[in-house]
Order: structure tokens, then sequence, then C-alpha cells
């Protein structure tokens, strides 16, 4: 055990934890949206976040990038952001709808059980996973440097970098947009609705089918921003990328109260910071270990999460 | 009545010996005897694979061409490098009657949990690049081409005493890289200022670049191979306290791949590998490589070519059954190309080779041979 690091590196953890706590966040908010409406574990959409860094990776090939030219000047990084953010969110959202409808509905017309569904999910998971592997040849795909990561400025040891930056404040604007669809919108009503009593709100004439794809779909675009943002960060992904951030996803939305927007958001950050805090103290490969350590703590003393399961109440 | 008797076992003898000796013997196959590669050909690391399976490619088509009494088939598995899948995945070698010996395991992981299979089924094995020490003396059916990491972590060490004082030791907890590690740090403990463990498919290497520039480290050894090692390095280079880290590592980094992913981060760092530099020791075979995989040969292809090589050569002295070849293989001189080899009671070469490698404008360049 060693604290020396996290006393004189606090800050840089810190910066750290909170952009990995932020690209954890965009693909928790896709399990929780989706066990609000559904009380489902949807285990495949660690896969639509993988298929939103393949999106972002081929159409950035799509321009001819060895990975050995310069940084591109802010405005040109800009506009292919915008570019291969949105084309991410696009097929990631759709990709989720597809999968809804494949993977889940046909279980849900025909009244199966929850397990059955929980396989359904596994199972799509697998596919997408093979599916990818053949396509890209399971190799690590580097993604080329698109954004200078000198240093901005230093601050307490920590050193600020543009990307680190565009994915705290492009995190923000995601998470208040989400916030006033919730919160303001009649899909964000619905959703809200059929997550507080699916029976009453057929009964009030809500689609739910409709509401549970357009809750496949957000979660979806939300995971292919978070993908955006996970190649600036790392610029690499493979075709099971989605693992490892699909736990970490998973565990945070646990953590947090999974079904409850703000719990997700919350656990994330936590998780993102006491991941990088655990790693500088007891070394990288401990930190998965606590962290379930803690998971399984807190569903003992509270098993509903740290802000427990309620989606109507949320708030992000 | 006795002389019949004698005829007959003369003929049913005869019979044997011929079954012993041609290409019947392989009648239960209904084939040709298989030397099969043990690597990955698909995954992260296929890279190493695929240089390494070819190489045997090579090999077995350039005896065939040769006409040789016994022609040779060639057959793959690939583990994707995967000490989990190895297993399942010998066994289908063990059961594929025709199957004679195997090229491999690539790396060592996939090689220590395939091994007590083989031996079951007394299937000999040469890998041209495992180098975990604990492979020696692991079976008598296991063999090597190339030096272990008792060889090549003390080299390592060196490097690191030559270039840094102050060195940080990360590996990937496999028993390749976390082996290699612990061999570094003993052979160079008084510069040691901290290590840490990652896993195999790591991509935040954040704090651990953070731990680097803490302790104040000038090197940092990587236990590991390429797909990590270039997400670290380039990690290491994007922080201003980290960028002039010197960056070491062993042949686990030392691939085309490792360059391919790091781009320009990769120049300059210090590597070793047991395997020859192909172009300096074997230019025409390079050549001929070249031509016929309209691909550059890869660190280990020269490796896998003369273990292949190796089983060939007992292919040809008649020795068409496992057990006959294993035991040939404990006695046998076979000069491959670049390279005498035979091979100790412990299965390894007892030629060592160690070179160093770095990375200079986007190529792996050969720096010297370094016993």
């Amino acid at each position: 055990m060693d604290f020396s690091i996290l006393v004189s590196d606090f800050w840089a953890l810190t910066i750290d934890g909170l952009v990995v706590g932020a690209i954890i966040a965009l693909v928790s908010l896709g399990y929780t949206l989706v066990y609000g409406v559904l009380r489902l574990i949807n285990f495949a959409h660690s896969e639509i976040f993988m298929i939103g860094t393949m999106t972002c990776y081929w159409v950035v090939q799509r321009f001819g990038f060895t990975g050995y030219e310069d940084p591109l000047p802010l405005w040109k990084f800009a506009g292919l952001f915008l570019l291969f953010g949105f084309a991410a969110a696009v097929v990631s959202g759709v990709a989720a709808v597809i999968l809804e409808i494949v993977a889940y509905r046909r279980l849900r017309v025909l009244g199966a059980s929850r397990l059955s569904s929980l396989i359904s999910a596994i199972g799509a998971s697998f596919f997408l996973v093979e599916v990818f592997q053949k396509i890209s040849g399971a190799k690590n795909l580097d993604f080329p440097r698109l954004i200078s990561k000198d240093t901005l400025f230093e601050f307490q040891n920590a050193y600020i970098t543009q990307d680190k930056l565009l994915v705290i404040v492009g995190a923000a604007v995601i998470f208040y947009i989400l916030n006033r669809v919730i919160h303001h919108t009649k899909l964000g009503l619905g959703i809200r609705a059929v997550s507080q009593d699916e029976r009453a709100s057929i009964l009030m004439g809500v689609n739910v089918n409709r509401i549970i794809s357009y809750t496949f779909l957000l979660g979806g675009v939300l995971a292919g921003f978070g993908s955006a943002f996970y190649m600036v960060f790392y610029e690499t992904t493979k075709a099971n990328v989605g693992f490892l951030i699909g736990i970490s996803a998973f565990t945070a939305a646990v953590l947090g109260g999974i079904g409850n927007v703000k719990g997700a958001l919350y656990g994330s950050f936590a998780l993102g910071l006491f991941q990088q805090y655990t790693s500088a103290v007891l070394g990288y490969n401990w930190k998965d270990v606590v962290t379930f350590v803690i998971l399984v703590f807190v569903l003992l003393v509270k098993p509903t999460g740290l802000f427990g399961e309620a989606l109507q109440k949320a708030r992000v | 009545m006795k002389k019949i008797i004698s005829i007959v076992s003369a003929s049913a003898l005869a019979v044997g010996l011929t079954v012993a000796v041609t290409p019947s013997a392989f009648a239960a196959c209904g084939g040709n005897p298989v030397i099969y590669f043990q690597g990955a050909q698909t995954g992260a690391y296929q890279e190493t694979g695929i240089n390494e399976a070819n190489g045997v490619i090579l090999a077995i088509d350039k005896y065939n061409a040769t006409n040789p009494a016994v022609k040779v088939d060639y057959k793959v598995i690939d583990t994707q490098a995967s000490g989990t899948q190895s297993p399942a995945l010998a066994k289908k070698v063990v059961d594929d009657e025709c199957a004679i010996g195997v090229v491999g395991g690539m790396y060592s992981g996939e090689t220590i949990n395939a091994m007590p299979i083989y031996e079951g089924g007394k299937v000999p094995v040469i890998s041209p690049s495992a180098t975990n020490p604990a492979l020696s003396n692991k079976s008598a059916y296991f063999h090597r081409v190339v030096a272990n990491d008792f060889v090549q972590g003390p080299e390592l060490a060196k490097i690191a005493l030559r270039v840094s004082k102050r060195l940080f030791i990360v590996d990937d907890a496999t028993p390749y890289g976390n082996g290699l590690a612990k061999i570094v740090a003993s052979n160079a403990p008084k510069i040691v200022v901290g290590s840490d463990k990652v896993t195999e498919g790591t991509t935040n290497f954040t704090s651990v670049v953070a731990k680097v520039k803490a302790k104040k480290a000038t090197a940092v050894f990587y236990g590991g191979y390429y797909p990590e090692a270039a997400i670290f390095i380039k990690a290491l280079r994007d922080n201003p306290a980290t960028k002039n880290v010197k960056f070491i590592a062993g042949d686990g980094v030392l691939d085309g791949e490792f360059i391919k992913l790091a781009k320009k981060n990769a120049e300059g760092a210090y590597l070793t590998a047991p395997g020859q530099p192909m172009a300096k020791v074997a230019p025409a075979l390079e050549k001929e490589y070249k031509k016929k995989f309209k691909r550059e040969v890869g660190l280990y292809t020269l490796e896998a070519y003369n273990a292949a090589y190796v089983f060939l050569q007992g292919i040809k002295a008649g020795k068409t059954t496992r057990e006959s070849l294993n035991t040939w293989l404990a006695d046998a001189t076979v000069k491959a190309v670049g390279q005498t080899i035979s091979f100790s009671s412990t299965g390894d070469p007892f030629k060592l080779y160690m070179n160093e490698y770095t990375i200079k404008n986007g190529k792996m360049v050969w720096v010297g041979s370094l016993l």
C-alpha cells in the first residue's frame, strides 16, 4: 500500500477518474434506462457501445489517416468529431432498437419469463462480439491522433489536455440534454410513466412498445456518444472492447441503484474516481477486486443501491 | 508345420516393418503425417501467430517439393494465444491419428497449459517462441529452439542498468510477462524504484503513468505483449513528465504490430529477443518468404521455420511415429537455417542466441547480439 502517489498526484488521478467516469456514465445510462422501463438487464448494451467505437473507426478511416499525421487544427477536429460522434450515435441507436425488436420484443409479446430475456440478452451479446471479431479480424484497431494532447495548463501536478476537457464538458452537455428530455418532453414523460407502472400507462393511452423502442434508442445514442469520447481519449478499439467497460457501467448502475438515472451518473463518477485511486494505492490489478468488494458491500447494506431504484424520481 | 509358422511370422514381420517405415504407417489416418502449428491465427495476437505459421508452411512446402518418400501435411489450431483455449485444442491434435508433431505454442501460457495433453498423447512439441523458464524440464515431449527468459531477463536488466538509474517495472500478470518482470527485477534490484501490474486488455494506463511520474523513473520495463505495450508507451509519451522515459521490453513486444499500433511513439524502444534477425542470417529464405506470402517476415518466422525443419528431418530419417520422432529429437543435431539445433534434456536448445533490437523510422532494427 502506497499512499504517496495518491497524495502527490491526487488531482491528476481525479481528472483522469472524472474522464473515465464520464465515459462509463454514458454507457451506464443505457443499462439504467432500459431496466427502468423493462426491468431487464440488457447485457448486450456493451456491444452497442462497441458498435459505436467501430463506427467512429470506420468513419475516420474513410479520411485516409495513417496515424503519422500531426493532430488536426481545432476547427477541423470539431467538424470531424461531430461527424463521427453523430454517426456513432445514430448507428448505436439504430442497433439498440434492432436488438430490442429481434432479441426481446418477441419474448415480451409471448409473455416469456425474465430469465428468457436475460439469456437472449447474453446470446445477443456473444453473437455481436463474434460477428465483429470476424469483420474486424479480432485485432486491436488503432484510432489516429486527431486532437493534440499537449498540455493546455498544469493544475496541482495534473496536466489538463484538450481531449480530457472535451470528454468532461461534452458529457456534461449530454447529461443536461438528457435531463431536459426526461423531464420536459412527452417522450420523457412516457418513459417515466412506463417505468412507474406499465399497465396504468397503457390505460392512459401510452404506446408502450413505442416507448420501449425509444428508450433503447436513447440508451444506444448515449452509448454512441460515449464511444466517440472513448475513441478520442483511448484511441483504440476491438470487438470485445465492450466487455470491460460494460462491466464497469453495469456495476456503476447497480451501485447507484439500477433504474435510477441520477444513481447511474453518480455511481459512474464514483467508480471512475475510485478505480483511479485504488490503482494508485494498491496497484492496478487490485482495482476490480476492490470495486466488486464495495459493490457487494453496498448491495448487502442497501440492496437498492445508493440512490434506490426509481427512474420516475430521477434527476440528472 | 514349424516351417509354415516361421514363413507366416517372417511375412508378418516383413509387413510390420514395411508398415513402420512407409507412408502406410499412416493407414490408420488414411493420409500423410501432419505437423500442426499451435498459436494465434485470429485475435489481438494474430500477427505473431501468422508470421510463425507461415514459417512452418514454407518449411513443409519446400520439403514436399523435394518429392520425399513421406510427404507431410500442415494443419493449424488457432488458440488466439489463450491458455484457456489451448488444452481443448491440443486434445484435437492428440486425437488426430495423423498428427506427428506440433510447432508451438506460440506463447508461454498457452504452451504450459497444453503440454500435459500433448504428453498424454505422446506428441512431440517444438516451440519457436515460448520463453518462460517454467517450460524447461516440464515434459520429455517439450522442446524449444529459443533461449528461455533466464537468458533474456538478465540481458534486459543489463540494458536497464546501461540506460537508466531509476527503473519502474510493469507486467501484465501472464506467465510470460510476470515471469520476465521478476527476472529483470532480481537482476537490477538497486535501480528498481517501483512496480505495478496490469491485466491483458488494459486500455487505461493513466494511473500507471502517474506512478512512473511520481517515482521519477527514467526507464520503464514492460513485461507483456505488444497490444497493451503500444497503449502503454503512447500514454507515457503523452504525459509531459514521462515522455522521455526509456521503454524497455522483451520479445513479446517486438512485433511489426507494435509499430503499427504505437506509431512514432515506438521509436527508440529498447527491445530484446532470442529470435534471430532473418534478414541477416537467412536473407535468401527471407526473400523466398516475401515472394510466397507477399508480406514482411516477423520475429520468430525463422524459428518457426526451423522448428518445422527439425521435425521434417526426423521424418526424412524414417521417424514416422510420434514416439520414434520424439526419441530421435533427444539426440538429433540438425543444421537448420542460420542455427544448429540440438536439445538438452530439459528441452532447451544447446546453442543460445539473444539479440537487441530497436525501432527506427517505423522499422524493427537489429542493434546487436547480446551473447
